[in-house]
């Protein structure tokens, strides 16, 4: 059973396999991951209680809660398959680095605007110096910065490598945002997730708000299959299975 | 005859070019916006976070980014055409190099610039920046990038193949009185002064820089192929 | 009716909430139109190719 996981993994790796994979699997995956988005959505927003101290405006909290965790778990996968790509040079993952950075830089900015847009009228004030805030935003041009270096490399293979490269080292600051709020006093409110603790929700409230990062977890997925599709497509446009693929499309 | 035309014909064909090229590689249009971006970061990561405090320093730690900002982004405007060649076939097509001057700038110009005042903007938020001083910081920094490209195109065609940190050595210097009075009109608005003086000697710099700054870049270019 | 007004406005903080959802929505939006762009373009370029 393992030996064929192994087997399945490995031929992930080739990209007509892999693409072929991702094209089924989208299929009835798209709108799975859309539902649950939704779900997730309409039960904060619509339907969850209304907070004690914060009336309302609370509700930005099931959209930007799971922003911030997507836009750390993707630097993190970027990381991992960076160093897959430095390691054994699989093209494959080479080529999610480049579809994941963009995500991961939108759902940071995501998690930026609407916790800007959060404590304008909580805090009083859009944007305050405190170390989460911060780190969030130091993530955001970490991001950018990947963004940057591997769209002005001509060379696909050197830019993958270049970006791999910095995106292992930069991995650090992961665990320093999640550190970030035990070691300095802060504004943001406390972590509201943690593994080993009860959070400090009630369950009215982080109910949805797990079916919301559960919601954008799946639609993260839906995106990097997506874009990784295109990048397969646009990479090895003169390879035979790409050709083979295409002429197949025209004729529908 | 289409004599009147070949001039603008020209000056839209450079313009045309350099926009598009910088537009295809996300990243020269990207970068300079990030590190001016990154660079306000830095100030209140190093000198403290109050807000009162920041809200003193932010229209000059705005103004120093900007400056580092479009100053570090000159390599764009020449390096590339001169690497492949593509400056010579300029220079020998025997148009004006003068207009070619020009319509590089415009192009640095809109391409690193322009996204800086939007991303003024966005910095007015991270530093504080006190109320009512929004316009007068956008007009003063709305000259004063277009005068500091036109000092980095300068700067670009005495350096070509070089690094851009010479560059900027060359014309940080050059580019202190637009600095200082930029900064000036803001603070002048802070005191509730009228702050158009000042705009109106920004504006001086301008006419006078446009002609004389792009003569002496197309003699600095000429100076590369002796 | 009454359900509606109150989603809307929330309390006078509807604006806040309705902005970040339109952020989030465009954003998301973006992210699936690009690639799907880019996938049209390749088919596009290869059915002139082969007409050549």
């Amino acid at each position: 059973m393992i030996n064929l996981i192994k087997k399945w993994l490995i031929s992930l790796g080739s990209p007509p396999f892999f693409f072929t994979w991702a094209s089924k699997f989208l299929l009835w995956f798209y709108p799975i991951s859309f539902l649950l988005l939704l779900t997730g959505l309409i039960w904060g927003i619509g339907f969850a209680p209304s907070d004690y101290k914060q009336g309302e405006v609370y509700r930005i909290i099931f959209i930007h809660v799971p922003s911030a965790i997507l836009g750390e778990s993707v630097y993190l996968m970027m990381a991992i398959f960076g160093s897959i790509c430095l390691i054994w040079r699989a093209k494959l993952a080479g080529m999610f680095l480049r579809s994941a950075a963009p995500i991961g830089a939108s759902f940071t900015l995501i998690a930026l605007v609407s916790g800007a847009v959060w404590g304008k009228p909580t805090w009083g004030t859009w944007w305050v110096w405190d170390a989460r805030l911060t780190s969030t935003l130091i993530l955001f041009f970490l991001y950018a910065g990947i963004i940057g270096l591997y769209s002005s490399i001509d060379n696909k293979q050197k830019g993958d490598r270049a970006a791999s490269l910095i995106s292992v080292v930069g991995v650090i600051i992961i665990p320093i945002i999640k550190k970030s709020v035990d070691w300095w006093q802060t504004l943001h409110q406390s972590s509201t997730f943690t593994i080993t603790s009860a959070p400090s929700m009630t369950p009215d409230m982080y109910l949805p708000l797990l079916v919301c990062v559960i919601g954008f977890y799946s639609i993260l997925l839906s995106m990097l299959l997506n874009r990784l599709r295109a990048e397969i497509l646009a990479r090895e446009r003169n390879t035979s299975w790409v050709q083979q693929y295409l002429n197949n499309q025209m004729r529908e | 005859m289409n004599e009147k035309n070949t001039l603008f014909n020209w000056f839209m064909l450079v313009l045309k070019r350099d926009l598009v090229l910088s537009f295809k590689k996300i990243a020269t249009f990207m970068i300079p916006l990030v590190f001016f971006l990154i660079v306000i970061t830095l100030f209140p990561l190093a000198l403290g976070t109050e807000g009162s405090f920041l809200s003193t320093l932010s229209s000059g730690i705005i103004w120093v980014a900007a400056l580092l900002s479009s100053l570090l982004a000159v390599e764009s405007i020449f390096n590339e055409d001169y690497r492949d060649g593509t400056l010579d076939q300029f220079l020998i097509s025997g148009e004006p190099t003068f207009i070619l001057v020009l319509a590089k700038v415009l192009a640095h110009w809109l391409v690193t610039g322009a996204p800086l005042l939007l991303a003024s903007l966005i910095s007015t938020l991270f530093l504080f920046l006190p109320e009512g001083l929004l316009f007068p910081l956008l007009i003063s920094l709305l000259m004063g990038t277009f005068l500091l490209s036109l000092l980095g195109a300068l700067g670009g065609a005495l350096t070509i193949g070089k690094t851009a940190i010479l560059s900027a050595v060359i014309v940080l210097p050059l580019s202190v009185p637009i600095l200082i009075l930029g900064v000036a009109v803001i603070t002048s608005a802070l005191n509730g002064q009228d702050f158009f003086s000042y705009l109106y000697f920004l504006g001086a710099l301008l006419a006078i820089g446009i002609p004389g700054l792009c003569l002496a870049t197309t003699e600095a270019i000429f100076i590369n192929y002796d | 009716m009454d359900i509606i007004q109150n989603l809307f406005y929330m309390d006078g903080q509807g604006k806040y909430v309705w902005f970040v959802i339109c952020f989030f929505l465009v954003t998301i939006f973006i992210n699936f139109y690009l690639p799907n762009q880019q996938i049209k373009l390749i088919k596009k370029e290869h059915s002139q190719g082969i007409k050549e």
